[in-house]
């Protein structure tokens, strides 16, 4: 199950606050951190959260578990680091 | 290896900055810029030959007022050739390394904005940083500059989350970056604080 920290403080806000409003994520407080959690894959996309783009893309520096499936200026996707998606040669 | 010594008996600590220096071949420009554009108060100038030394050029040096006791200072050295390279590389690199004012308020911020674009003066939109907003301009030497407002205090929680991703950091990069990624330092960093919770219950 990925998981990602997001340090409390004013301007990570909107990932929290998106987090909690999406049924397919969960939210646990641990001390200087909330930490998100999705099964199968945590997915937030930024124009849920509202945030710019410079801000956006510090969004992981909490720490995460898991790897990262996608990221870039539309989304926030992670994913269970043993999912190995398949290679061609497979 | 990295050790913390920021705390203990032998720490002096610093009051802030006094001066940053810079060269300049583009005296009268530089004085156009910073006193005229910026308005910034020019409140010292000095001017030796050499310094008693052949080797050494005949010079100006003179300050602005930045606020709070500091200021930005430039030599001037008669008769020297241009480095065009004192300003460093343009893109990523070039602004890396930079000086960043503070504004007193996030007006402020917008007006230094307003002020530097009606004269002329290429400046970023307002960029908005973890715990701050910033504008970024170059002066006529290329040496790019910074105007930034904090938009809230740091607390101890921030400098907790600095230490840990220092730590993964020193892990992950500390051999060199040999094909480690950002990624497995966030990976990292999460491991400890799976490991911190679990310490904690």
């Amino acid at each position: 199950m990925p998981s990602l920290y997001v340090l409390k403080v004013p301007e990570f806000r909107p990932l929290i606050l998106c987090a909690e409003r999406d049924s397919r994520l969960r939210t646990t407080d641990c001390g200087n951190y909330v930490r998100i959690d999705g099964e199968p894959e945590l997915a937030i996309e930024r124009s849920a959260t509202g945030m710019g783009e410079a801000l956006w893309f510090g969004s992981l520096v909490g720490g995460i578990e898991g790897s990262i499936a996608e990221f870039d200026d539309r989304v926030i996707r992670l994913r269970a680091h043993d999912l190995t998606v398949p290679t061609a040669e497979e | 290896m990295a050790t913390d010594t920021s705390s203990g008996p032998e720490s002096p600590s610093l009051a802030g900055v006094d001066h940053i220096a810079f060269p300049t071949w583009k005296p009268v420009e530089t004085v156009g810029f910073y006193r005229d554009v910026m308005g910034l108060k020019l409140i010292h100038a000095i001017s030796a030959k050499g310094w008693g030394r052949t080797d050494h050029p005949d010079f100006l040096h003179f300050f602005f007022d930045t606020g709070q006791g500091s200021t930005i200072a430039f030599f001037y050295y008669v008769g020297t050739s241009p480095r065009e390279d004192m300003a460093g590389p343009r893109g990523y690199l070039g602004m890396a390394r930079h000086l960043a004012w503070s504004a007193r308020s996030e007006e402020d911020l917008l007006a230094w904005r307003r002020r530097l674009e009606a004269r002329g003066i290429a400046v970023s939109e307002v960029v908005e940083h973890e715990a701050l907003k910033s504008i970024y301009f170059r002066d006529p030497n290329g040496y790019p500059l910074e105007i930034t407002w904090k938009a809230r205090a740091l607390t101890a929680a921030d400098a907790e989350d600095a230490a840990l991703t220092i730590a993964a950091m020193i892990e992950t990069f500390g051999g060199g970056s040999d094909g480690r990624s950002i990624e497995d330092m966030w990976r990292r960093k999460g491991e400890k604080l799976r490991a911190q919770a679990a310490a904690a219950k």
